[in-house]
């Protein structure tokens, strides 16, 4: 289709997200929540749903619901009620899950998304997205499917009875960028809350995408789920692809079916779920095993006063106050671990907290994805990585020795700390000397007539390639703007 | 058989005689085990009993007597246990077939509590299947029989537990009430039942069938005994959300302090007003009135205009929750599984796990309850049952303004004869009328025996208290006891001497 | 809903609850029924309804439904955790497992 023809059509999405609690126990029994153990070894009569059994709501649940709550700038419900969502399945021990659906414990939030601005100093603020309500839940268990081909699943419920919060929020976003924002949005949140570890790969939080497309002006359209969606990128390609998918169709004429869709990142689209025999009735109806959740007004201001400074204060805080780029400050603030690393360089001496925010965002980040190292590592090393950074910035590094710094670093055997310091040392000190760098300029020079010709006649491209010569007899360390200016002199 | 002894006719009797080292606890035991063995293959009220064990405790019993150790206020008692409730190494079956293969890995809460108390566990008595009927015969396990009569229905659900009270086979049992299924049965057995507030007994550890209004109770021989193992059972457990957070009062303390002053509100719907009410059933209530206001209460005619919408209000409710309650009962972590065919589904396994697990009441009402939540039926149905449950309980709460309890009969007709319902449902669902508002109410009821219709069948009077307030409850319970007297234990022939005809 | 048409309220046919009502709420429930169960059930559930429709003549506008007996809130439980139960004792009865996992057969995702 022509892309003036695909402007005709609007999409419009809103995300689902299930995040995994961090409590030590289940949310209805005092079963651990720990990931990986053996299966079936973290299991209770309650989260195996026995004969007898009765859930009994664990408090820190109802704590973290109320903190990502509040954070959002949800209302908090005095009053909520539990419900059971009926429906068959081998990983769901009772046959219904314990959920909230009339009276959730947090109404009406909202994200203010930060979207990538025309430069990448002015992030302006692009959207407001509605959050919905967030509500709390149980987590199934895992089923695992015909292993070796076997015709038997298997159940594991260790899962089972992890508390889930469920942020709904309203069809608000226009764009796969903006539903990444969002979703990144509301995992940094999580993360700096401590709520949830925002793993995406292990399942510890989880998106849905409702997508369906219109022109403006019109009534909304007819809306898919896409599930299966468990990195940022699966999101903005499964996106995508659907509302491609949706426009096309309307454009063939043909209409859009509310379905169920599964993402297959290896195939990149989405799928329709096959269908089942019946549609869902999940004959929701409040769960008398548990009274009413009251929470009490003073409680929520004493959640509220707890709460850490937020992501959208700290990154405006990098900008003002330590005049970080937005594009560093939004990396910094997406997870809890690149602040921490960010305060230790700062606090070790970093003589610019800007510069030193984009050296870890992109020569350190770098370094460390080409090694095996964990990015804790990068933490405790903060303070010589800082170091580096600085003397790099101040000339006392050139490009090539910060290079071989960081690789030699990265790749050694010790502690990174150790490591840098070993390789820094060993690196040696930059050629800044006046005398000597003249002499090898004027004998790389002597060499290359031809090409001093040229450049003189007006070929000044040629200039890169006389750096690059001195360098090299220089083996790198020559320090860069005392041999351009040289060669300026000197061929000008 | 021979009679029972006085210590065999009541818990504090029974306690206080072994206490006092007048008799072992295993003596009692042993008696109690002889007559199962003799009387339950007529009866059918036990469906599992476990005499080793049961021994067990009770030899451990005496021997902490005769080391001077301090006595739990039921050591050495035996009692049963209605088969819907967990206990540890017994098998749990809930009267159905589904759970066949099934023993729970914990102790429920009250019989924690009766261990802790020294109390012997004789077995696990029969019931309607999921306790979901009125007269035991819904049990996978065949009916228990009326030790009055055996020809006819124990009541229900908790039919095995009467049987076994009223015959002897144990001191004391604990039942559980959704609709009825204590008080009803003791009725038409001539025993005590109490049916507890809801909240005043832990319900963990207790198979659900409708978890707003289930309640354990003891069914027991006199009022006392019931107050006894009430305190004994009953009280906050962190382990169940619904369970109320105050301690119990001393149940006993004024038991025998007597109803002067009392005003006993008389529910014009159980009485005049009441259809198909056997009239000698009302005659035997009236005598118990009469001598209620002898004794210095006041008789306060009450109106609880909601009671028509009681049947449907309650099979409503409880058969929707009942729905999800049963639906863990799917063959995949234990109990029964019908094999999938090959080519099956796991929802083919599911439904014929389920198919033909359940038995012909319990399907019924999982129907029912599926069908009153589901969409396009749910307001019409569910909703408007939970509203009309609002109305039946605000109609009691109107009656506490002129009344301390409520009287009337339990049952409207004393047992009838086995299979007289079995194909008629609804006309078995009628005979609950008078209990099923106490449990949507949430209210403390008792049902205390008022001597024999004609036909020589019990007759039982019920009362109902205000929230929490067991303790007047008990000592109402108790005056009418003073008057009517506990009823003989019947003349249960042995089952070597006379078989079912 | 406060006044529902009777015959709204529930699909019965000379008293006996619609065929494919009872099928589909028996398929909602995994109940798999003979073909004679199924239609003592459609009876069955149609007498029992039809005693019941009396209730959708009460007024219940204003009145909020009940769902618990009480009023009471609801106790918490604090973040600890505690043994639960040895996995063997429940797997060792469960109708198939294998190597600590609950076996049903194949389901489709």
């Amino acid at each position: 289709m022509s892309a003036s023809e695909a402007a005709r059509w609007q999409a419009v999405i809103g995300l689902e997200v299930h995040a995994q609690l961090r409590t030590s126990t289940k949310i209805f029994c005092s079963c651990p929540t720990s990931f990986g153990a053996a299966p079936n070894t973290h299991v209770c009569p309650v989260c195996l749903g026995l004969p007898g059994a009765l859930p009994v709501l664990n408090r820190a649940a109802v704590q973290l619901a109320v903190r990502t709550g509040l954070a959002v700038g949800c209302t908090i419900a005095p009053r909520s009620v539990f419900a059971r969502k009926n429906y068959f399945y081998p990983d769901l021990p009772k046959g219904y899950q314990i959920s909230q659906a009339e009276l959730p414990v947090c109404l009406d939030g909202h994200l203010d998304l930060e979207l990538p601005g025309a430069t990448t100093d002015s992030p302006t603020l692009q959207r407001h997205a509605r959050i919905q309500r967030i509500h709390l839940e149980e987590d199934a268990g895992k089923s695992i499917h015909g292993e070796g081909g076997a015709q038997t699943s298997a159940i594991d419920l260790n899962r089972a009875g992890t508390p889930l919060i469920e942020i709904v929020g309203h069809p608000d976003l226009r764009s796969a960028d903006e539903a990444v924002a969002y979703l990144k949005e509301l995992r940094a949140i999580l993360l700096c809350l401590g709520v949830c570890d925002g793993n995406m790969e292990e399942g510890s939080l989880r998106c849905d995408a409702n997508v369906s497309v219109h022109r403006p002006g019109e009534p909304l359209g007819t809306r898919c789920e896409i599930k299966n969606v468990n990195s940022f990128k699966s999101l903005r390609d499964a996106i995508a692809y659907e509302i491609d998918r949706q426009v096309g169709l309307l454009n063939d004429g043909q209409r859009v079916v509310q379905q169920t869709r599964l993402w297959s990142q290896e195939r990149g689209r989405t799928e329709a779920m096959r269908s089942k025999e019946e549609a869902h009735d999940y004959r929701y109806f409040p769960d008398p095993d548990l009274p009413a959740l009251v929470i009490d007004p003073g409680e929520v201001e004493i959640l509220r006063l707890g709460l850490p400074e937020l992501p959208a204060a700290r990154r405006a805080r990098l900008r003002a106050e330590q005049g970080v780029t937005a594009q560093a400050a939004a990396w910094l603030v997406e997870e809890p671990e690149r602040l921490r690393a960010f305060q230790a360089g700062v606090q070790g001496g970093a003589g610019e907290p800007a510069a030193w925010a984009t050296f870890l965002m992109t020569q350190a980040i770098a370094a460390l994805t080409r090694s095996s190292r964990a990015f804790a590592e990068v933490t405790t090393a903060a303070r010589e990585l800082a170091r580096i950074c600085d003397k790099w910035r101040t000339g006392g590094l050139s490009n090539r020795m910060l290079n071989d710094v960081l690789t030699q670093g990265f790749a050694g055997e010790e502690p990174l700390f150790a490591a840098l310091q070993t390789a820094l040392t060993g690196v040696g000190e930059v050629v800044s000397d006046t005398a000597a760098l003249e002499a090898t300029v004027d004998q790389v020079l002597a060499g290359l007539g031809p090409q001093v010709e040229k450049y003189r006649s007006g070929q000044v491209q040629l200039f890169g390639f006389f750096v690059g010569q001195v360098m090299r007899v220089l083996d790198g360390k020559g320090d860069a703007q005392a041999v351009n200016a040289i060669l300026r002199r000197r061929l000008g | 058989m021979t009679a029972l002894l006085p210590h065999e006719q009541s818990l504090t009797a029974c306690a206080q005689a072994i206490a006092a080292g007048e008799v072992t606890a295993e003596t009692v035991t042993r008696a109690a085990l002889d007559r199962i063995e003799a009387q339950n293959p007529l009866l059918n009220a036990y469906l599992h009993v476990d005499s080793a064990v049961a021994l067990q405790q009770a030899r451990a019993v005496d021997l902490a007597r005769v080391a001077g150790k301090e006595l739990g206020p039921l050591a050495g008692v035996p009692v049963s246990v209605k088969d819907l409730i967990a206990v540890q190494g017994m098998p749990l079956t809930a009267g159905s077939r589904i759970l066949q293969g099934y023993t729970p890995p914990r102790d429920a809460t009250v019989v924690e509590r009766l261990r802790t108390a020294g109390a012997v566990l004789l077995g696990k008595t029969n019931l309607d299947e999921f306790a979901m009927g009125s007269s035991n015969e819904s049990s996978a396990f065949g009916p228990a029989r009326n030790p009055w009569n055996t020809q006819r229905v124990p009541g229900g659900s908790s039919g095995g537990a009467a049987a076994a009270v009223a015959a002897g086979l144990g001191v004391a049992a604990l039942g559980t009430d959704t609709g009825g299924s204590i008080r009803q049965p003791a009725a038409l057995c001539g025993i005590v039942g109490l049916k507890p507030s809801y909240g005043r007994v832990s319900r963990l550890g207790v198979v659900a069938y409708a978890s707003s209004l289930d309640q354990v109770g003891p069914m027991t021989r006199t009022v006392r005994d019931a107050a006894r193992l009430l305190q004994v059972i009953g009280g906050p457990d962190p382990g169940d959300a619904t369970c109320d957070l105050r301690a119990l009062p001393d149940l006993e303390a004024n038991l025998d302090q007597g109803v002067a002053g009392l005003r006993v509100g008389v529910p014009h719907e159980f009485l005049d007003g009441a259809e198909g009410l056997d009239p000698a059933v009302r005659s035997r209530v009236d005598a118990a009135l009469q001598a209620l206001q002898g004794r210095g209460a006041t008789l306060v005619p009450v109106a609880l205009p909601h009671t028509r919408h009681t049947l449907a209000t309650y099979y409503l409710i409880a058969t929707a929750e009942a729905s999800a309650n049963l639906a863990r009962y799917d063959g995949v972590r234990f109990g029964r599984r019908t094999e999938a065919r090959p080519g099956d589904g796991i929802d083919d396994l599911y439904a014929r796990t389920r198919g033909e697990g359940f038995g012909t009441e319990v399907k019924r009402r999982i129907l029912l309850g599926t069908f009153a939540l589901s969409a396009g039926y749910r307001d019409a149905w569910y909703e408007k049952a939970c509203r009309v449950r609002r109305l039946i309980h605000d109609d009691f709460e109107r009656a506490w303004q002129t009344c301390d309890v409520l009287a009337g009969p339990t049952s409207p007709v004393v047992a009838w004869k086995l299979g007289e319902f079995v194909q008629d449902p609804l006309a078995m669902y009628l005979m609950d009328v008078f209990t099923l508002g106490v449990n949507l109410a949430g209210l403390p009821a008792l049902s205390v025996p008022v001597g024999l219709h004609p036909d020589g069948l019990p007759v039982g009077l019920q009362l109902i208290g205000r929230p929490f307030d067991e303790a007047t409850l008990l000592r109402a319970g108790a005056t009418v006891e003073a008057d009517a007297g506990t009823l003989e234990p019947p003349e249960t022939p042995d089952a070597s001497d006379r078989r079912p005809a | 809903m406060t006044q529902t048409d009777p015959r709204l309220a529930a699909p019965l046919e000379h008293g006996a609850l619609d065929a494919d009502v009872v099928r589909r709420t028996a398929q909602l429930a995994r109940l798999a029924l003979q073909p004679d169960e199924a239609h003592r059930y459609q009876a069955d559930l149609g007498r029992i309804l039809g005693y019941f429709q009396d209730l959708q003549d009460l007024d219940t506008t204003g009145v909020p439904p009940m769902v618990h007996p009480t009023d009471a809130a609801m106790p918490l439980r604090e973040d600890e955790v505690r043994p639960g139960v040895d996995p063997q004792t429940i797997l060792g009865q469960a109708p198939r497992a294998e190597t600590g996992l609950f076996l049903v057969p194949r389901v489709v995702g």
